[in-house]
């Protein structure tokens, strides 16, 4: 890709780190493309049982936009932060479309079918998900985030706490909170009483 | 003190995890006093934290763990995206170890609990079906049930798995226990010629009772043909490809190109052009003798390992396979002819069965005289004449999206504009008269094959082709006509040019009527090709372009105008040249204005201009006219054309007895000429 563009993803990514979701729209397209370019060409390696590698076609795409060292703002951790709300996007918009449309021989598309599936084996439905971290972040923004970065991203909690500012302890709390919350949400339907119930207490 | 009667969202959220993480610093079976104690009275919150402390404990690992890292590097990339599924139970197989990963999804060693045996389960994920394919799926594999032979894998059931809401189709086959690859085993155990060539006699049988029983195999490569323990061939996946192909299984382009990449070097070239219907049992042939190929060199016939795909294919589609005999020796004649035959290209020169495959490889081991021979001298020289005719089509097509190409200038672009879409139109034209004349011009022919092969040649060849098969497409067939005719036309061959342009031309008024502007095109493209002994035709064809033109367009357009210079330069022949220069007087401004003073269509309305004046006796403005014609020709007209005004303007001058004046114009003409048919050709004079 062409360094202009990689200066535009550069700027882009930097936008979405700060919070501007417009950002986001704009970079997808750019995406898409480096991947459409990377399916075609793994598609043409000859290498008889090699597996093609959805998720990591889809991180190596990504990570192509934004090479470290043509990278001219900020450290990985910003980076990874970035790269975590790009790839929920992707992710979730093809999970939305995917089975509306009946699938084509588009190469981008099938890598994107099975990057879904092996987040899906995972973690079950991706679009109930997108929504019940949409509630999260509504509550708790920072465990949204956690859970952003950890799933999506594939940073360590670590790393996660490096990045929201917080000590490692309290990610993990974070953490183990927040997964089982959204757990328990997605398995009894998106109600949760937890969260949606403001009816509250009885008096004392 | 009492809480608030209702607590806003969030701070009965922070209630929660506050109670859920304190309820975690303690030992199991003290957390629900623990919750008790931290919730008093607020039994809600006590019964979700004591919810969410049960779901925690159901929470499978997995759940939310990163699919993968964002940091991978391109070689992470060989990690198999399906996950194994051994221990799981499908449809009373259990899965025991995964097999393979291949193209269409993964083999396990299965259990089949009812009939405690083990069989090979192929599950094909990834694979889209619905009820048709699912009922074709059924279909096929009952069929292959029914194929039954000791070296070959049975069948044993078939169906359809249900997994997360999609169907993984599946075969349980015959398990080969401790199979190894045809060519490791025959490394293995050493053997020796005529031992891998019994060994590859077994294949074939197998092949061909398939092939009584209807079903092709359709993807032979040595990774389907197995040896067992005890050295029996097993053949593998029969009939999985079509299976395959008629459920629609397939249909993922990761799948596809995969598979495709995977067997490439053992797919014909008629399966590698895409037309599955035309893959019959010689295409198993074909790969047999891949196969066979390799067994007895150790390599395959193409060497396409770091080829693209497309190249790749091209290169199996078109190039002949590496001679066995460089590889040894003992390759040499009767092998050779049999492998290579068994390689041929074309359907008809490969052996017809698999059967006359065997036969002949019998006969070379009991030392008797093959069947299959050598290609002929005149065989070769036909193929020479094909290498060389591809190369012609290739010509060709070059040639026709130049013209094309070329074509979107001058008043073609201006009405093109007007009309639209036609710019697109005749884009799409192009595309389809270029495939058909590189498939008429590539495809095998004899008529075609012997003979010295010219362009000439190829067009007319080309020409007989499309009245043949293009008969339900006038649209088409009236563009090839054209086209060919204007080739011959520019290649100073207008006799030849004239009939096609004429059929064209009567094509086209069917198709269009008589008012319409590619009829007009044809007409002045027609006029042109025809010669002086068709003068009145020629003003005829012209005047009626201007005419449609004019009703469709209006007397200030560029088409217009430019028809009317046509129109003058048929007058002009015919001697009428006030009438001529009438014309070129009304076109010229416009044809000026319109496309500019330097356009090719001033220059020839000028150098006309000049020609009517000088033959009426007006040669003060005939030379205004032909040094002005001369300026813009030197700018914009091809050198001919720049050569015929130099060399009549210093005819002109001659006449008037200005000799001296008019030698550097017939000398400028001269070196244009000689420079174009180079030296020693005859000086050209125009008509």
């Amino acid at each position: 890709m062409s360094a202009e563009s990689q200066d535009e993803v550069t700027r882009l990514l930097a936008a979405v780190s700060s919070g501007d979701k417009g950002a986001v729209s704009r970079i997808l397209p750019l995406v898409y493309d480096e991947l459409r370019r990377l399916a075609a060409a793994f598609l043409q390696r000859e290498r008889p049982d090699h597996t093609l590698q959805a998720t990591a076609l889809v991180h190596e795409a990504y990570m192509r936009l934004v090479r470290q060292d043509s990278v001219g703002f900020c450290d990985r951790h910003q980076l990874l932060a970035a790269a975590a709300v790009v790839m929920r996007r992707i992710l979730v918009d093809h999970a939305r479309t995917k089975r509306r449309e009946k699938r084509g021989g588009d190469a981008v598309m099938v890598a994107l079918d099975e990057a879904i599936a092996v987040f899906e084996q995972r973690s079950g439905d991706l679009k109930a998900l997108d929504e019940a971290l949409t509630d999260l972040a509504q509550l708790d923004e920072r465990k949204a985030r956690l859970v952003e970065l950890h799933f999506f991203g594939g940073a360590t909690i670590e790393e996660g706490a490096e990045i929201l500012g917080v000590s490692p302890r309290t990610a993990a709390r974070d953490w183990e909170f927040a997964r089982v919350w959204l757990r328990d949400r997605l398995s009894d339907g998106g109600v949760s009483r937890s969260a949606s119930d403001g009816e509250a207490n009885e008096p004392a | 003190m009492n809480p608030p009667p209702s607590l806003s969202q969030s701070t009965r959220f922070r209630r929660l995890e506050e109670v859920f993480c304190a309820a975690l610093e303690v030992p199991e079976h003290e957390r629900a006093a623990r919750v008790a104690e931290l919730c008093g009275s607020d039994r809600e919150l006590a019964a979700e934290v004591t919810r969410l402390l049960a779901v925690r404990a159901q929470t499978r690992g997995t759940f939310l763990s990163p699919a993968a890292r964002l940091q991978v590097s391109a070689d992470d990339f060989t990690a198999p995206a399906e996950d194994d599924w051994t221990g799981r139970c499908i449809d009373g197989f259990t899965l025991v170890r995964r097999l393979a990963v291949g193209g269409m999804g993964a083999v396990y060693e299965a259990t089949q609990q009812e009939l405690r045996r083990s069989v090979a389960l192929k599950l094909m994920r990834g694979a889209l079906l619905d009820a048709d394919a699912r009922r074709r799926f059924a279909r096929e594999a009952q069929i292959l049930a029914e194929v039954r032979h000791p070296h070959i894998a049975q069948v044993y059931a078939s169906g359809t798995y249900r997994d997360a809401g999609v169907d993984v189709p599946y075969i349980a086959m015959e398990l080969v226990p401790g199979a190894v690859g045809l060519l490791t085993h025959a490394d293995q155990q050493r053997l020796g010629l005529r031992d891998r060539l019994r060994l590859f006699l077994t294949v074939c049988d197998a092949v061909l009772h398939g092939h009584q029983r209807g079903v092709i195999h359709r993807d032979l490569k040595p990774a389907n043909l197995l040896v067992d323990e005890s050295g029996h061939v097993k053949v593998i996946d029969f009939g999985v490809a079509r299976m395959l192909e008629r459920g629609e299984l397939a249909t993922t382009a990761r799948t596809d190109a995969r598979h495709i990449i995977g067997t490439l070097p053992h797919l014909s070239p008629e399966q590698l052009a895409g037309d599955a219907r035309v893959a019959d049992v010689r295409s198993d042939v074909y790969a047999l003798g891949v196969v066979l190929y390799e067994l007895l060199s150790g390599r395959l016939p193409y060497d396409i390992r770091n080829e693209s795909l497309a190249r790749a294919a091209e290169i199996v589609r078109t190039q002949a396979p590496a001679p066995l005999s460089a590889v040894h020796r003992t390759l040499r004649g009767d092998l050779q002819t049999i492998v290579f035959k068994a390689l041929e290209k074309e359907l008809d020169r490969r052996y017809s069965s698999v059967e006359a495959l065997a036969e002949d490889i019998r006969r070379y081991l009991s030392h008797e005289p093959i069947l299959a021979r050598p290609p002929s001298a005149r065989y070769q020289l036909r193929k020479f004449a094909q290498r060389n005719r591809a190369l012609v089509a290739g010509v060709m097509v070059a040639l026709v999206v130049a013209l094309i190409g070329a074509g979107t200038t001058a008043w073609k672009v201006v009405e093109a504009t007007r009309e639209g879409q036609r710019a697109q139109l005749a884009a799409r034209k192009a595309e389809r008269i270029a495939w058909f004349l590189q498939t008429v011009l590539s495809s095998a022919d004899p008529r075609l094959a012997d003979a010295d092969v010219t362009i000439r040649d190829a067009l007319d060849y080309a020409a007989a082709r499309a009245d043949a098969e293009l008969a339900e497409e006038p649209e088409v067939l009236s563009d090839v006509h054209a086209l060919v005719g204007s080739i011959y036309v520019r290649m100073k061959q207008s006799p030849l040019g004239e009939r096609h342009l004429r059929k064209a031309l009567a094509l086209r008024r069917e198709l269009y009527g008589d008012s319409n502007c590619i009829v007009a095109e044809t007409m002045t493209d027609l006029a042109w090709a025809l010669d002086a002994d068709h003068l009145d035709e020629v003003e005829q064809l012209f005047t009626d372009a201007l005419k449609i033109r004019r009703t469709l367009y209006g007397d200030d357009d560029a088409s217009v105008a430019v028809a009317k210079t046509q129109v003058a330069a048929a007058k002009s022949l015919k001697g009428r040249q006030a009438e001529a220069v009438t014309l070129l007087n009304e076109a010229l401004p416009v044809v000026k204005r319109e496309l500019g003073p330097q356009h090719t269509a001033v220059g020839f309305a000028l150098a006309t201009l000049a020609n009517c004046l000088q033959i009426m006796g007006e040669t003060a403005a005939a030379e205004v006219s032909y040094r002005e014609a001369i300026a813009v020709r030197r700018v914009a007209a091809s050198p001919p054309e720049l050569a015929d005004t130099l060399s009549n303007f210093a005819k002109f001058l001659k006449r008037q007895g200005r000799e001296e004046e008019a030698v550097p114009f017939a000398a400028e003409a001269a070196e244009i000429r000689a420079r174009r048919l180079g030296p020693g050709a005859a000086p050209c004079e125009e008509p």
